[in-house]
C-alpha cells in the first residue's frame, strides 16, 4: 500500500511541473508555431532568480520571478523573434537556439558553475495514508496545476483566449477587427516564457542549481507537447501526465538507466504511431454517411 | 495567404520533429570546430630543453565545475614553478585545448598536442573515458601523462601516473567507520558513469570482507534532477546507511532532496557528493557529517597554507578548495621536479624520475607512486563544519586494499 501511495505522490509532484513546462511550450509553439529550445534555459533563469534574490522573503521572489519572466519574454520575442516569424520554424529555432546559449552562459558568467541550492520555504513533510511526504512537494504541484488550468480557462473561457486564438487563425483578419496582432504576439510570447521562468522557480528548491540545470526539462516538455493533438494545449497536459506517469513508473519498478532507455523509447514509438498526438475521442473507421442533400 | 490554426500547428508538429536531427547536426559542426581551433597559450617552438606542458581542460560541457579547480591549481603550479626560475633554466610553456569532457576530442587533441605542439608531457582531463583515450595516445607516443581527478582511473601504462586518489583511499578508513557507527545494511547511490560504477565495486569488495550487505545499488545518468523515486528505493530498502558517488549539481539535488525526506537524519549518508565541491550548494545540510579523503584546506603545513593563499587571492575564492585542485598543484610540481631531476625533456626519463621521485612536505605531507602507479598518501577522515571548514579528525597511512586493477 506505502508503495502504491508514494507512487501516485511522486506521479501527481511530477506531473504538476510537467503541466507547467508543458503549458508553457505548448502555448509557444501551438499558438506561435515557435520550438522554444531555450524553454530548459528559462527554467534555469527561474531557479537563479530564486538563488540570486536569496534575502527577499519566498512569495516575493516568486512574483519577482513572474516579473523578470514577462520581462525576458518580451524582449526575446521583440528584439529576436518578431522579424522572422515569416522566414519559418527554422530561422525561429535557430534564434532560439543561439537565445538558449546566450542565457545558459551568461548564467555561467554571472554565477559559474558550482551548484547553487535554494532554501525551500517549508521543510516539514506530511502524513498521507502512512506515507511521510515533503509538504513542499505536494504544494508546489498543486500550485503549478492550478496554473495551468488558469491558462486553460483564460485561453478556451475568456473574450481575451478569443482574441489569442483569432490572431493566431488570421492575423489580417483579427487586425481588421481592431485587434493589434504584434500585441497578442509579444504577449502569448511573454505569458509562455514566463511559465517556463516560474516552473524554475517554485523547482528550484529540489535543484542543484547551474547553467546546466535546464537541459534536464527539455525532452520531457518536448515530447509532452508531440503527445498532445497539434496545437492543443489540453493535449500537451495531458502528455504531460503520459510523460510523469511513465517516467515515474518506469523509474521505480526498473533501474535507472534502463528506465530511461525505456521511457524514451516509449515516447518515440507513441509519437510514431500517434503522429497527430493521442486523442481520446473515438477512433472512426468508416466515414460517416452524410445526410441526403435535399435540392431546393 | 491565409492559414489556419490547425494547419499552421500541424506544419509546427512536422517542424518540431525535425528540430532533434538539426540540432544534432548543428551541435556537430560547432564540435567540430572547437576541435580544430581550441589550443589556447603557448606558441612558440620549443628548443630542446624547455619542458612544454598540453592541459587538456574540459572547460566547457559537463565537467566545467571540476576542470576550472583542476586548471586553477594546474595554473598556480606553474607561476610558482616559473617564479622560482623554471625547468632546467626556462620557463615552463603551456598549451591549453578543451575537450569538453568528449573521448572522440580527447584523442585527437592528444594526438594534435604530440604531434603538432610537440609538448613533453601531457596533463588533464576529468571523467574515466577521456582519461584512458588520452592515456592510449600518450602511452603509444611514448610521452608522459597525468591526470588529476580522484577515482581509480582504470587503466595502466609505462608513461600514465594519475594524482587522483585512489578509490581504496577514500574507502579504507571510512567503510570500516561507518559499519560501527551506523550499521551493516549499505545502499550504494552514483551516477551512471565510469568512476561511480569502479568505485562502488571497490566498495563492495570491502563491505563483504566487513561482513556488511549491500541492500540496495542504483545509478543514474548524469542531469538527473528529480532524485524521488530513488529516494523511495532507499526508503523501501531500508539499510543502516547510503554511500554516495553522485556528483555535480546531481549531488546537490540528491541531498536536498534526501534531505527533505529526512534520509540525512534517519541513516547514515556519506561518500563523494559530500566532497567540498559540493559544499556551497549544500552548506549546513552537510554539517557534522563526515567523508576520508586526502585533502582539505584545513591541512595544517606550511605548503597548504602557501597554496590556499595563493588560491584564495588568485581567484578570490572563499569556499572550501576542491581536491583536485590541490592534487593538479601539487602534480604539477612533482613533475616539473622529476625534469629536473632527470636533467631532460625525454619521456623515458621524465616517467623514471616520476616512478622514483617522491614528495617531502607537499600539500599533503608526503606522497610518492607506488608499483601500481597510484599516487600514495595519507588520508584523512574529514568532519564538515560551519563554513565549510572540512577538519581531519583522525588519519590513515596509505593504503591500497581493494584496488583494481594492479598495474605492477
Amino acid at each position: 500500500m506505502d508503495a502504491v501511495v508514494t507512487l501516485a505522490l511522486s506521479v501527481f509532484t511530477l506531473f504538476g511541473f510537467y503541466a507547467l513546462l508543458a503549458v508553457g511550450m505548448g502555448l509557444i509553439f501551438g499558438q506561435l508555431g515557435v520550438v522554444n529550445v531555450a524553454h530548459g534555459e528559462l527554467v534555469m533563469v527561474g531557479a537563479f532568480v530564486m538563488f540570486a534574490l536569496a534575502d527577499v522573503p519566498f512569495l516575493p521572489r516568486l512574483l519577482l520571478a513572474v516579473l523578470i519572466g514577462l520581462v525576458l519574454g518580451v524582449v526575446i520575442e521583440r528584439l529576436v523573434l518578431s522579424n522572422l516569424y515569416e522566414r519559418g520554424f527554422l530561422a525561429t529555432l535557430l534564434a532560439m537556439w543561439g537565445v538558449s546559449i546566450v542565457l545558459r552562459e551568461g548564467a555561467n558568467a554571472i554565477f559559474g558553475s558550482t551548484p547553487a541550492s535554494v532554501r525551500a520555504p517549508i521543510q516539514e513533510n506530511i502524513e498521507i495514508l502512512g506515507v511521510s511526504y515533503p509538504l513542499y512537494r505536494l504544494i508546489i504541484a498543486v500550485v503549478a496545476l492550478a496554473i495551468v488550468a488558469a491558462v486553460l480557462l483564460v485561453t478556451y473561457r475568456t473574450k481575451l483566449g478569443l482574441v489569442v486564438r483569432a490572431t493566431v487563425d488570421n492575423r489580417d483578419m483579427a487586425s481588421v477587427l481592431g485587434i493589434p496582432p504584434r500585441l497578442v504576439v509579444t504577449g502569448t510570447f511573454a505569458v509562455g516564457a514566463m511559465l517556463a521562468v516560474l516552473a524554475g522557480a517554485l523547482q528550484s528548491p529540489l535543484l542543484g542549481v547551474t547553467p546546466m540545470v535546464g537541459a534536464a526539462f527539455l525532452a520531457p516538455a518536448f515530447f509532452a507537447v508531440l503527445l498532445g493533438r497539434a496545437g492543443s494545449l489540453p493535449g500537451a497536459i495531458f502528455g504531460a501526465f503520459v510523460v510523469a506517469l511513465l517516467s515515474t513508473v518506469l523509474r521505480t519498478y526498473l533501474n535507472e538507466t534502463l528506465a530511461q532507455v525505456v521511457l524514451f523509447a516509449l515516447l518515440i514509438v507513441l509519437v510514431a504511431v500517434r503522429p497527430n498526438g493521442i486523442d481520446w475521442r473515438k477512433v472512426q473507421w468508416k466515414p460517416r454517411t452524410q445526410p441526403a442533400q435535399v435540392a431546393a | 495567404m491565409e492559414t489556419t490554426h490547425a494547419a499552421r500547428a500541424g506544419r509546427g508538429m512536422t517542424a518540431l520533429r525535425r528540430t532533434s536531427g538539426i540540432i544534432a547536426a548543428v551541435t556537430l559542426t560547432t564540435s567540430l570546430a572547437a576541435c580544430a581551433g581550441g589550443a589556447i597559450g603557448g606558441g612558440t617552438e620549443g628548443g630542446d630543453d624547455v619542458f612544454k606542458v598540453g592541459l587538456i581542460s574540459p572547460v566547457t560541457g559537463p565537467v566545467v565545475q571540476e576542470a576550472t579547480a583542476m586548471q586553477r591549481g594546474f595554473e598556480l603550479a606553474i607561476e610558482k614553478i616559473n617564479a622560482e626560475g623554471g625547468v632546467l633554466g626556462q620557463p615552463v610553456e603551456v598549451v591549453t585545448v578543451d575537450d569538453q569532457a568528449d573521448a572522440a576530442k580527447s584523442t585527437q587533441l592528444a594526438q594534435r598536442l604530440i604531434s603538432q605542439d610537440q609538448v613533453d608531457y601531457i596533463f588533464g582531463t576529468i571523467p574515466g573515458d577521456t582519461t584512458a583515450a588520452v592515456a592510449q595516445v600518450a602511452e603509444s607516443a611514448k610521452v608522459p601523462f597525468s591526470s588529476a581527478i580522484l577515482g581509480n582511473a582504470g587503466v595502466c601504462g609505462q608513461y600514465f601516473f594519475p594524482f587522483g586518489e585512489p578509490n581504496a583511499s577514500l574507502l579504507n578508513g571510512l567503510l570500516p567507520q561507518m559499519i560501527a557507527d551506523h550499521g551493516t545494511k549499505v545502499a550504494l547511490v552514483g551516477n551512471d558513469y565510469a568512476f561511480p560504477r569502479g568505485y562502488f565495486a571497490d566498495a563492495r569488495t570491502v563491505l563483504e570482507e566487513l561482513g556488511a550487505t549491500v541492500v540496495l545499488e542504483e545509478y543514474s545518468p548524469m542531469g538527473t534532477a528529480d532524485w524521488q523515486p530513488v529516494i523511495s528505493k532507499i526508503k523501501a530498502a531500508a539499510p543502516d546507511w547510503v554511500l554516495t558517488a553522485v556528483v555535480g549539481a546531481d549531488a546537490t539535488a540528491l541531498v536536498t532532496q534526501a534531505d527533505q525526506a529526512g534520509i540525512l537524519d534517519s541513516m547514515g549518508f556519506t561518500g563523494v557528493s559530500l566532497i567540498a565541491d559540493f559544499y556551497p550548494g549544500l552548506t549546513d545540510r552537510m554539517h557534522g557529517l563526515t567523508l576520508v579523503g586526502r585533502y582539505s584546506d584545513q591541512l595544517d603545513n606550511e605548503a597548504n597554507k602557501e597554496f590556499v593563499d595563493a588560491f584564495r587571492e588568485a581567484y578570490d575564492f572563499s569556499d572550501p578548495i576542491p581536491s583536485v585542485a590541490a592534487n593538479a598543484y601539487e602534480g604539477m610540481l612533482m613533475i616539473a621536479d622529476a625534469v629536473e631531476q632527470a636533467g631532460s625533456t625525454e619521456g623515458a626519463d621524465i616517467a623514471k624520475a616520476l616512478g622514483e621521485g617522491e614528495v617531502e612536505n607537499g600539500v599533503f605531507g608526503g606522497g610518492s607512486f607506488n608499483e601500481d602507479r597510484f599516487f600514495m598518501t595519507e588520508t584523512a577522515r574529514f568532519e564538515i563544519r560551519e563554513g565549510g571548514a572540512y577538519v581531519p579528525v583522525e588519519t590513515f597511512p596509505a593504503d591500497i586494499e581493494g584496488i583494481t586493477p594492479r598495474c605492477a
